[in-house]
């Protein structure tokens, strides 16, 4: 701002240098985009690969409409995106709760601590059957499964954040004679808003995840239902498309959590 | 940026309170020192554990603040001058002694005590007057923006309420804190180091704000230092502690220049003469 009010030759010609630089990057990265799916049409057309095994942007494309056409997509992701959603949000309430009472009480921390890292440790696809069993095969079993991946770490993080509150902080609420409720309201949870918000971002890619899984072992609806689907009666299409289509959604949704972290950051900052 | 002056003029028009900075060790049992005397320690002991051993910090510490006194504390560091002022606020319980404040058991008597620390800590997700008011808040003290927000004016701060504080450089923000602590009327101040963190010249010129603030307050306050100059500079009395365990080694009496502000306390020829007799009694480690 400052500079463009006494802009000399020499900064302008900086300025210029910045500003064409990151529209040859921009440029390249969709460039990319574009040669990549070029090339496989292409070869596709000609032959060289086989379009029934991997499939190509064309018939991508085609059955995208006719999957919109029917409905049937809509239906799917649909699904996916409220398993993914309903998982994502029980994570972070839940998290956020459980690290509340792991500060709360001492005790509590210190006799639950190893047994999460050893739950955090483990890879949480091996509990599937149990889940199954215990949850039944439906969307429940699934909710619960993106859950397990997501609810711990966050729990460990969100924790690790309410410990590292400024100790110089925390005995000036002391001073104030600031009970341990107010020192978490008034200063642990706005202190932790950025350390909450990474938490988020990392649980939408575990949601994403965990509700994949999920539908791989138990589903009669959602994308990853069409991804296994499609991938048993060897149709590539219908497992490209809807890749494709989780991949887009789930962009979106790491987009939406960015965005609410520029605005938390511009409240919260660093402490 | 504060009108010292004014606040100097006006401390001269109350006239001498030279009764009330006599440390009732020297005035006797007499009933006027008895009333004056705002906090009193008695006999106060700190034994700390840890894994590895237990510690004597403060051995049988024994004085009294007056009220309207500024009362310096200076140390060899780590002999337990922070504790002092954790033990008046109640933050930590004395292992054996008590604190009196106005007579009362000092626990009882919490809420009149106002904490300065050695940092700012201000909230950077808070506006300065939020800052200010937080004290207020988490002390359901209801009605206290206008007067804060009148010590905001009063001390050249008023046009940066809206502002956060990171926009504001380290001696504004340390006034901040003053302020904060001031906004919920303690009575007693207590001050930990509260310009260690500042650079030399922010600090000659934030001593003489604070010093200029907590008299025309009238405040009585404690305030914990290992800068000597500092101490002689602001203080009407400084209680000198030895090495831990901490002992009263002297209690140094300033009034001979109690009317003079910090900066001019420094040219005054009394102040090296303070500053030797302080420095010998923190050299020799035995009496």
């Amino acid at each position: 701002m400052k500079n463009t009010l006494n802009c000399s030759p020499e900064h302008k010609k900086y300025l210029g240098k910045l500003k064409r630089k990151h529209i040859a990057v921009s440029a390249m990265r969709w460039g990319l985009l574009v040669l990549i799916i070029a090339v496989w049409e292409l070869l596709a057309r000609i032959g060289a690969i086989d379009s029934f095994i991997t499939s190509c942007p064309s018939r991508i494309w085609e059955t995208f409409i006719s999957l919109c056409e029917d409905g049937s997509l809509f239906t799917h992701a649909g699904v996916t995106l409220y398993e993914t959603v309903v998982s994502f949000l029980l994570a972070t309430v839940f998290g956020t709760l459980i690290a509340i009472g792991l500060w709360w009480c001492d005790t509590l921390r210190n006799v639950l601590e190893p047994h999460l890292v050893v739950l955090n440790a483990l890879p949480k696809i091996a509990l599937g059957p149990i889940i199954i069993i215990w949850v039944g095969a439906g969307t429940g079993a699934i909710i619960v499964m993106a859950l397990m991946i997501s609810l711990i770490i966050t729990v460990l993080s969100t924790l690790n954040g309410f410990m590292e509150v400024d100790k110089g902080k925390l005995t000036l609420m002391d001073t104030m004679n600031a009970t341990k409720f107010q020192k978490l309201v008034y200063l642990v949870l706005p202190a932790n808003v950025p350390t909450i918000i990474s938490a988020l971002k990392i649980n939408v890619g575990l949601c994403w995840v965990g509700t994949i899984m999920g539908e791989y072992l138990v589903s009669r609806a959602g994308l990853g239902y069409l991804i296994i689907y499609g991938g048993q009666v060897f149709r590539l299409d219908l497992v490209m498309t809807s890749t494709v289509v989780l991949c887009v959604l789930a962009a979106l949704m790491y987009a939406c959590v960015a965005l609410l972290e520029k605005l938390a950051y511009k409240k919260f900052g660093k402490a | 940026m504060t009108d010292f002056n004014f606040v100097r003029e006006n401390e001269k028009k109350n006239g001498d309170r030279n009764d009330s900075l006599r440390s009732p060790h020297f005035a006797g049992k007499g009933e006027k020192a008895e009333n004056n005397v705002h906090v009193r320690l008695e006999n106060v002991s700190l034994t700390y554990h840890d894994k590895t051993a237990e510690t004597l910090a403060l051995n049988s510490l024994d004085f009294d603040v007056c009220r309207g006194e500024l009362l310096g504390i200076v140390g060899p560091s780590g002999c337990g001058k922070t504790t002092v002022l954790s033990i008046i606020s109640s933050i930590i319980k004395p292992s054996e002694g008590s604190v009196l404040i106005d007579g009362i058991n000092a626990e009882e008597r919490r809420n009149v005590c106002g904490y300065m620390l050695q940092r700012d800590e201000l909230f950077p997700w808070l506006t300065i007057s939020q800052n200010v008011l937080l004290g207020a808040k988490v002390k359901h003290m209801k009605g206290r923006k206008d007067y804060a927000y009148a010590l905001l004016d009063k001390y050249g701060l008023g046009d940066f309420k809206n502002r956060y504080p990171q926009q504001l450089s380290g001696g504004m923000r340390q006034r901040v804190a003053l302020i904060r602590t001031l906004a919920t009327s303690p009575e007693i101040l207590l001050l930990d180091e509260p310009f260690g963190a500042l650079d030399f010249q922010t600090r000659l010129r934030v001593v003489e704000d604070v010093h200029a603030i907590i008299k025309s307050e009238k405040k009585t306050a404690v305030f914990v230092t290992h800068d000597i100059s500092e101490a002689i500079s602001m203080c009407d009395r400084i209680v000198i502690l030895s090495a831990r365990p901490a002992t009263v080694k002297k209690i140094l009496d300033l009034s001979a220049i109690k009317e003079l502000a910090p900066l001019e306390r420094r040219e005054s020829p009394l102040f090296q003469k303070y500053f030797e007799d302080i420095w010998k009694n923190l050299q020799n480690k035995k009496d």
